[in-house]
């Protein structure tokens, strides 16, 4: 099995979504990572934050901080340390592991690490190879740069907002905060990017990586289109503005939709025989685009009555691309995900066994990676710390002792006193 | 490093693009014009129409400037055995065609020394041969049934972000692959996984509650006030977590709702959602856009954005302070701005002029 990134550590200091997302594929990918947090980064002991219920079975259990499901699914492969950036010593032990890693990666605001005093120069004194990647939601510079960002806000800001709902009075925010999930894919690649790079040349380099521009660069053709027609685009719903049909109809039972694309003439000509709609008024591409709702209309009243599953099933053997709406679970069964084995179990002591996604990518038809599950606060303390930099045990037990390491969140009156 | 780019799922394209702003050369291989079948923007009716010529061309210079283009009927055997010349000149081969199309190439021993296919479902399974792209990826990937209001069809995206995100993922696999010299020839990129790998809480909340996410218009599902409010000039989006509700209390001037047990907890306030919406857009409907974000972001510190139009986005001041934009010149039309690279060294410096110069100029 092929591990491109065997050899490379990454010391990753990200949290929520974006950044332990772009980590986990940079550990799919075989990379070493370190994954070194808070004793408060999983919440305080005391009080276990339900948000979405996601502990298994919805049981926080007695370390609700190391069940959180949302985040088992994003750290896998990586090993964890809980180390106090505050305290002087913990401040050492950044750096003397800086000193033994490629990355250092990181998305918190715009100027924590400086405030630390653990900004790029210092880093670079640390290890002058190092590349270091900030991910701020309006990056490092620039007006915005110091905007309190999430990316369900940094999402509007993107341009997306204006160009997605049923129409420009009803638009519609995709909820489910984009910019993260393309911040974090466009991490592993501004990493890789900059590791070969450095291959090339032998320097490290400062990354700077906003969600905002993430989230712009995806929806590049918009902003161009925009110019060249002196407009930007209209909001069309589920239409596509070049071809049509395209929609999401209804199917039997409530809340049963299907999706349905139509981009070229012979797809067309497949759909149409098989549902047997009219093709007068519909004959070509011009035609369908002219007269979109009507033909969304017909396809509606075609699809109503219909099993989505089957109907999908029966269009794509017909040669027409269609996809049923699905729910998680429809999904997490249906035959192509389980034939390829892509959900992957994993679980610990602490943790019942559960599927989560696994990669899309294959090296020689196989994934790279060997699905370890996310490692429990502090977990790998005493394992790095002696591994890479030979401390010794009286050492690791005096920053224990000193609260610079830990393997506990603190409780609420304990984190207040900090 | 020279990198082979062929098929029209804008997957590869996407690829080949984050090849050639790393500064690879990037050969992309064009079908001739009316043998592209796979999508739209070729199709004969949308050619005529300007507006829809203009979709088209925008694609074709958002993705393809920089690189050299060939066009070669590589679906006849003539073409074919062309493309594998060039194939086996190049360092990595990035294609999205159909794997039918693959198999016809004679993909697992086709020339290049590293092998990438991006297709719908890959190269394996039930749904290998079916067809697929943006909407009915999302669809199939659990996305679509999020997006849109409940009482109301769902939404699909209006973008290629499938296939970008696939192509993104394909880029770093592949380019880790070479720098690091790794054994392996093939690599494969399933674009329904990628949506897959990409759920926010989606599979979790069904894996370990049994709850399956449901759509619910702009709000986001568990917290209060997180939504799109409109002001004078358009809509701001809000992301009120807990920790800045006193923040928007402060903007709204209304230090009683802090006293006000509807609005006590993160949950009364979900439950009071209809009262807590009066106020605020009461308030949001005495500004402009770019006042709330100022006062918002400025004044009061939390998270709110407001829904720029693209032309508002392209104007952006803070965008031209960061030397975002790349400027590509378009015969015909002159200078344009488009998205540059999306990380970039600090310090942050003009990204360089390009030419756009259309298919077939390899």
């Amino acid at each position: 099995m092929d591990k491109p990134l065997a050899g490379i550590r990454i010391l990753d200091l990200t949290h929520v979504w974006a950044g332990p997302l772009g980590t986990r594929i940079l550990g799919d990918l075989g990379a070493e990572v370190l994954k070194l947090e808070a004793a408060t980064a999983r919440g305080p002991r005391d009080i276990p934050v339900v948000q979405g219920g996601q502990y298994p079975g919805g049981d926080p259990g007695t370390e609700h901080w190391n069940r959180q499901g949302f985040f088992n699914k994003l750290n896998r492969n990586k090993r964890g340390i809980c180390i106090d950036l505050k305290a002087a010593a913990g401040k050492r032990l950044f750096l003397a592991l800086v000193a033994e890693s490629d990355v250092v990666i990181e998305n918190f605001s715009a100027t924590a690490m400086n405030r630390l005093g653990l900004g790029y120069e210092a880093m670079r004194e640390a290890n002058p190879q190092i590349i270091y990647v900030a991910m701020p939601g309006f990056g490092t510079s620039g007006p915005y740069s110091d905007f309190v960002a999430f990316g369900p806000s940094v999402e509007p800001m993107s341009g997306l907002t204006a160009l997605m709902g049923y129409n420009d009075k009803e638009l519609r925010n995709t909820a489910m905060a984009l910019p993260d999930a393309i911040a974090g894919v466009t991490a592993a690649a501004a990493v890789v990017t900059a590791l070969a790079q450095r291959k090339a040349s032998g320097e490290g380099q400062y990354v700077d990586l906003p969600l905002h521009e993430a989230a712009i660069s995806l929806l590049g053709e918009k902003y161009i289109e925009t110019q060249l027609t002196g407009k930007p685009p209209a909001v069309t719903g589920n239409q596509n503005r070049s071809f049509a049909p395209q929609g999401v109809y209804p199917c039997a039972g409530d809340n049963q939709w299907l999706a349905i694309a139509c981009p070229d003439e012979a797809t067309w000509s497949n759909f149409a025989l098989f549902s047997g709609i009219d093709k007068a008024g519909f004959a070509n591409m011009a035609a369908r685009l002219r007269h979109q709702d009507q033909l969304d209309d017909a396809i509606a009243e075609f699809t109503v009555n219909r099993d989505k599953h089957e109907l999908m099933v029966q269009l794509q053997q017909a040669g027409v691309p269609a996809g049923a709406v699905m729910t998680t679970p429809e999904f997490m069964a249906d035959p192509q995900v389980t034939e390829r084995d892509y959900f992957v179990e994993l679980g610990g002591d602490h943790i019942e066994t559960l599927p989560y996604p696994g990669s899309p990518v294959r090296f020689d038809g196989e994934r790279a990676t060997e699905w370890r599950r996310a490692p429990r606060l502090g977990e790998h303390n005493d394992e790095v710390l002696r591994q890479l930099l030979n401390l010794s045990d009286d050492e690791i037990q005096k920053l224990k002792d000193d609260g610079v390491i830990a393997n506990a969140p603190p409780t609420v009156e304990q984190a207040g006193q900090r | 490093m020279r990198v082979l780019e062929f098929g029209d799922n804008k997957a590869a394209g996407y690829c080949g693009r984050l090849f050639q702003l790393f500064g690879a050369e990037v050969i992309r291989v064009d079908l001739p014009r009316g043998r592209a079948a796979e999508t739209s923007d070729s199709d004969e009716d949308t050619q005529v129409d300007p507006l829809l010529a203009d979709i088209g061309r925008s694609v074709d210079i958002f993705l393809h400037t920089g690189k050299q283009r060939v066009s070669i009927d590589y679906q006849t055997d003539e073409g074919t055995a062309l493309l594998a010349r060039l194939a086996g000149e190049s360092d990595i081969v990035v294609s999205d065609v159909s794997p039918a199309q693959l198999d016809r190439l004679n993909w697992s021993t086709f020339p290049g020394a590293l092998r990438v296919s991006i297709t719908p479902f890959g190269l394996t399974g039930p749904y290998r041969g079916w067809q697929g792209f943006g909407p009915i990826i999302l669809a199939m990937g659990g996305y679509t049934y999020l997006m849109g209001d409940a009482d109301n069809a769902p939404l699909t995206l209006p973008t290629h972000y499938v296939e970008y995100q696939a192509g993104q993922f394909a880029y770093t696999a592949a380019l880790s692959s070479h720098a690091f010299e790794s054994e392996c020839h093939d690599i494969e990129v399933s674009m329904l996984e990628t949506i897959l790998s990409l759920s926010q809480f989606t599979t979790v909340m069904w894996t370990h509650q049994n709850r399956i996410r449901s759509r619910h218009g702009n709000r986001f599902e568990g917290v209060y006030p997180v939504s799109l409010y409109e002001c004078r000039d358009g809509f701001v989006y809000i992301n009120v977590v807990p920790t800045f509700w006193r923040n928007l209390v402060d903007m709204l001037g209304r230090p009683e709702l802090l006293e006000d047990e509807r609005f006590a907890s993160n949950r009364s306030r979900e439950e009071n959602q209809g009262a807590l919406d009066e106020i605020i857009n009461a308030e949001f409907a005495k500004y402009t856009m770019a006042e709330c974000l100022e006062l918002g972001q400025r004044k009061y510190r939390f998270p709110i954005g407001a829904a720029m139009t693209l032309d508002q986005v392209l104007a952006d001041e803070h965008l031209k302070a960061r030397h975002y934009w790349r400027k590509i010149e378009v015969p015909g039309v002159g200078p344009i701005k488009a998205p540059g690279s999306a990380f970039r060294q600090v310090p942050l410096t003009l990204q360089p002029t390009q030419k756009y110069q259309g298919p077939d100029h390899g």
